[in-house]
């Protein structure tokens, strides 16, 4: 396997006031965008070739400047919208056997490599699908005997008990793919081939993310984060010498980090950004390049998207910020939440999060892109 | 336990991959034999070349370039360490002192001490702790005295006491690999232009499809054209160089073909084996069930007959054991009891004629079963094998056999070959009610045809259960310790829950007897200590208090039990419910979510569940 198609035309209506209409797969999680780190996945597992599908392409240049050099990287123009026109979109590049991935879903290189060991074994066509207790907000994959897919929903109206969620990575072949040109509804064209020919699931048990909503930018930032194993602090970032730096995390150039901050890791603090005196950063947050954080603030497993900036005096917890949005000095977020009964349900390296916890996250409020937040704010979790 | 492999190849290139590559591949498919350090000697225009180290194949292998290594003639080695410690000197291939002769090893080589002491006051010179380096300069030293290599080695081996499968390079005999067996297993590969020694089938599986499967005291060597095997007739441990007496083996009636496809031995769409065999389940059973009957037919035919039953087995094998223990005493009426293999011989003076002794071991070579079984066989006793694998050991060595159809299990925690087990005892149990008529004929073909549903139902619990367990998998990474209680069949199900608990998550779990679990094991329940209920079906209303009584000192409960039990949810923090089957028939299926919830917990503690510490799939020392 050489080839990697990955679909990155979503704008994704979920997220949209983060992202503020850019496409998903630009989001931020600790410095990489979820394009970069699907690219980097790939490099490891030895692919050769990634194709963008984009209804923006302009958008993804930088990428392919800045990977250009180490993998052979095409931009596609995404004709149509949805997930089965930018499949077609890129029909020609899929009938040789590649692997084709959904541009807002994030695992570990592990997983890839799974799929690619799976394709290889079998010679069949093979998706990717993760034991997930809830498939309603991704698709709906029954198996059978031996893992042979028995039916796909795409769009599941209610949980389907035995059914595994797709975990958007899929090999398919030139058959599967004009199956898809005659349906409207990728289901449907998945139904019609598994009729005749076979298509093979493998399971992921380990973490995966498929970003739709603000908050799965902070389960983003929980795996991801919690892979960190050590303290990298760039030369070119100034740490006054009465900062307190614990466990691990990433310091990129030109980061300031004021007198008495703290900084207790797992966490990311992006090019540029500031810490002002007195401030706190708590565990799972990462802070994109440029975010402006005032003095005295305590900021707790949050996402601030790039030239964020949080005031003086501010409690900033499960929050996602969008790029560009102003917090005023003494706005407090998810106010009604306590830090250690948090801290206290994700003791080890989750492979899923507590419903409890996604349930709080899923409450806990978000600031949009270029918006402005009054001091003095108080926000609680949407009742 | 260690795992051996030897590649002779008829020209260079013949695999279209350098040797070292070909090595360093079986060796991956014989790692669940031991992986704690790696080597390999090649014979090239070099001469011999041998490079070993402490650490896993992955690591080891790109380390000491196994990669750019080619010629026609090699052996590898991983490594389970028993003599010496993991370290790169004690990893095999070892060397005599003139680095002419290379030899790796399996097993344990039990006058190693007095050899070693002979040889050194002949001038060797020992580099390792090992038990093996005393066969490389025993070699050496008959070749001083005279000897042709392939006949020193012969001599060598025959002094040898203990249990080994060796495999011998020799620069002066090359393109000729040197074999021996006694107790540890060795399998020849025969291809084509290329032939094969090695542990076990699935190593050279990619390669090769015929198979010999070498026997106690044969020695032999294969190169590019011949297999030659022969008996050693004398052992007599005399140091001399009167050549040792054997006796040629026609084994071209031994050739065996294996119909397994190579990606057995591959994860293929799973992270892991422990969850591949997890799923495969419903598949082993269903080969096992069409394959049994038929060797059950005469077993039950004996054992209808018995005083007395006992099925011995170790670890998982034995709570199969007690599952089919249980079902012989409770539908056929049979007096039988479950025993653990070590612990045989402290029961073996009231064996005789009368019993049939049953012992079931997935890999049929697990050392204390065997020492249980030929006991029980010098006693008298009418003895059966149950294992997974074609002419192991315990097979040899038994009255009668019954082969699980598993398939090769590569994950140490056994899983599917534990269902297989269970189904057959089970079946077995059925078919005697049935001669014996100690169950109502209606009954009998009830179990029979629900049986034949198995399959399904089992892939319907691992589907159902598995996304719950995953969720669960974060609540497990605070666990300390864990009890696992029930009641009859829920019991030895509830045991082997708590064993897959503790070898991949390495989580403290006891399971105890639901009713016993008040006199004692609930003095430590308090507030959130996890407890989980293995509930059958029958035995609702009984366990319900000992629930209650854990409830009440603050435990965290979980259930596997029946759809259908809405009256008593509220008793549980966590529920698995799952179909409902005759009680006979249920451990195979309810034993689906503790099996899961060991490899998830492992995966999310972050262990590799493939490859738990200080634990091996064969166990052959006591």
């Amino acid at each position: 396997m050489e080839r990697a198609v990955i679909l990155v035309g979503g704008v994704g209506s979920g997220i949209r006031p983060i992202s503020g209409g850019m496409p998903k797969a630009l989001l931020k999680v600790a410095g990489k965008s979820v394009v970069e780190r699907i690219i980097e996945n790939l490099l490891i597992c030895g692919l050769k070739e990634v194709i963008l599908v984009s209804d923006q392409p302009t958008l993804f240049e930088d990428i392919t400047v800045k990977y250009g050099r180490i993998i052979d990287v095409q931009i596609v123009k995404q004709v149509g919208s949805g997930i089965r026109d930018a499949i077609l979109s890129a029909k020609d590049m899929i009938n040789k056997a590649s692997l084709l991935i959904y541009g807002d879903t994030l695992i570990p290189y592990d997983a890839y490599k799974m799929v690619i060991d799976a394709y290889i074994t079998y010679g069949k066509p093979t998706i990717m699908v993760v034991p997930e207790e809830d498939v309603k907000l991704y698709g709906a994959v029954m198996i059978g005997d031996e893992n042979r897919v028995s039916n796909f929903v795409e769009k599941p109206n209610t949980n389907i008990e035995g059914a595994y969620a797709y975990g958007g990575i899929a090999v398919l072949d030139e058959e599967l793919v004009e199956t898809l040109e005659e349906f409207s509804k990728v289901d449907e064209a998945i139904n019609k081939y598994i009729s005749k020919k076979v298509l093979k699931a493998a399971i992921w048990s380990g973490w995966w993310v498929d970003i739709g909503f603000p908050w799965d930018l902070l389960k983003a930032n929980y795996y991801i984060l919690n892979e960190l194993d050590s303290i990298k602090i760039s030369s070119k970032a100034s740490i006054a010498p009465t900062a307190i730096i614990r466990g691990p995390l990433i310091i990129e150039d030109d980061v300031v980090v004021d007198h008495y901050a703290v900084l207790e890791g797992p966490l990311f603090i992006g090019r540029g950004s500031e810490v002002n005196a007195y401030s706190l950063i708590g565990k799972y947050s990462s802070l994109e390049e440029m975010t402006y954080i005032d003095t005295h603030t305590e900021v707790f497993w949050s996402s601030t998207q790039p030239k964020a900036v949080v005031g003086r005096g501010s409690h900033i917890y499960l929050t996602v910020i969008g790029n560009e949005a102003v917090v005023e000095g003494g706005v407090m977020t998810a106010a009604d939440i306590r830090k250690d009964l948090i801290l206290k349900t994700v003791v080890g390296k989750k492979l899923t999060l507590s419903k409890e916890l996604l349930n709080i996250l899923e409450l806990s409020p978000f600031i949009e892109s270029r918006a402005r937040v009054k001091a003095g704010t108080v926000m609680r979790l949407k009742p | 336990m260690c795992g051996i492999i030897g590649i002779v190849l008829r020209e260079r290139g013949l695999l279209l991959k350098p040797l070292g590559t070909a090595i360093k591949e079986c060796l991956k498919n014989l790692e669940y034999r031991g992986y704690d350090s790696v080597g390999f000697a090649i014979l090239s225009n070099d001469g011999l070349v041998i490079r070993k180290s402490k650490g896993k194949i992955d690591d080891v292998t790109s380390k000491l370039s196994f990669d750019e290594s080619d010629g026609v003639c090699g052996i590898g080695h991983t490594r389970w360490a028993t003599h010496g410690k993991p370290s790169d000197v004690n990893a095999h291939p070892h060397i005599d002192c003139s680095g002419r002769i290379a030899v790796v090893h399996n097993g344990v080589i039990e006058n190693y001490l007095e050899v070693r002491e002979v040889l050194v006051g002949r001038g060797h010179e020992f580099k390792s702790e090992t038990d093996t380096e005393v066969v490389a300069h025993l070699i050496e030293e008959y070749k001083k005295l005279g000897l042709k290599p392939y006949e020193a080695f012969k001599k060598a081996v025959s002094l040898l006491r203990g249990s080994y499968a060796l495999s011998v390079l020799d620069l002066d005999e090359p393109s000729k690999i040197f074999f021996a067996r006694n107790t540890s297993p060795l399998v020849i590969g025969i291809g084509e232009g290329v032939k094969f020694i090695s542990s076990d089938i699935p190593a050279f599986l990619d390669y090769s499809r015929d198979v010999i499967v070498v026997q106690d005291y044969e020695v032999g060597y294969i190169s590019r054209d011949v297999v030659v095997i022969e008996k050693l007739m004398d052992r007599n441990y005399e140091f001399d160089t009167n050549p040792p007496g054997t006796e040629l083996v026609d084994h071209s009636s031994r050739v065996r073909h294996i119909d397994w496809t190579p990606e057995m031995a591959r994860k293929g769409g799973y992270p892991h084996f422990m969850l591949k065999e997890i799923h495969e389940q419903p598949q082993a059973v269903t080969n096992t069930l069409i394959s049994v009957p038929e060797e059950l037919e005469e077993t039950t035919k004996l054992v209808s007959k018995a005083d007395r039953v006992l099925v011995v087995g170790s670890g998982t094998s034995y709570h199969a054991s007690l599952i089919g223990g249980l079902l012989l005493n409770d539908i056929a009426g049979i007096k039988a009891h479950a025993v653990i293999s070590s612990e045989m011989k402290w029961f073996i003076n009231s064996v005789d004629e009368g019993d049939v002794v049953i012992a079931v071991s997935q890999s049929g070579e697990t050392i204390d079963t065997l020492l249980a079984l030929r006991e029980a066989k010098r006693r008298g006793a009418l003895t059966i094998a149950l294992t997974n694998i074609i002419d192991s050991a315990l097979a040899r060595e038994s009255h009668l056999t019954i082969y699980t159809r598993a398939g090769p299990e590569i994950g140490v925690a056994a899983t599917k070959t534990f269902a297989a087990q269970v189904v057959t005892l089970t079946y077995m149990a059925i078919k005697l009610a049935e001669r014996l008529r100690t169950a109502p004929e209606g009954r009998v073909s009830d179990l029979k045809s629900w049986l034949r549903e198995l399959p399904n139902i089992m892939s319907a619990a691992i589907s159902i259960s598995e996304s719950k367990v995953r969720a669960l998998s974060g609540v497990t990474t605070i666990w300390r310790s864990i009890y696992y209680l029930g009641r009859g069949l829920g019991l030895p199900t509830s045991m082997e829950g708590a064993l897959k608990l503790k070898e991949v998550a390495y989580i403290h779990a006891e399971a105890y007897p639901a009713g016993e679990s008040k006199h004692g094991p609930i003095a430590l329940v308090d507030d959130g200590f996890p407890v989980a209920f293995t509930i059958l079906g029958g035995e609702v209303d009984l366990i319900l208090s000992n629930v209650e009584e854990m409830r009440a000192r603050g435990a965290w409960t979980l259930a596997v039990m029946p759809k259908g039990l809405e009256r008593i949810s509220r008793y549980f923090n966590y529920i698995f419910e799952l179909h409902h089957l005759p009680y006979e028939l249920t451990p195979a299926v309810y034993i689906i979510p503790y099996q899961l919830m060991a490899y998830y917990a492992a995966v999310a503690r972050g262990y590799d569940p493939d490859k738990p510490r200080n634990l091996a799939k064969t166990v052959t020392v006591v």
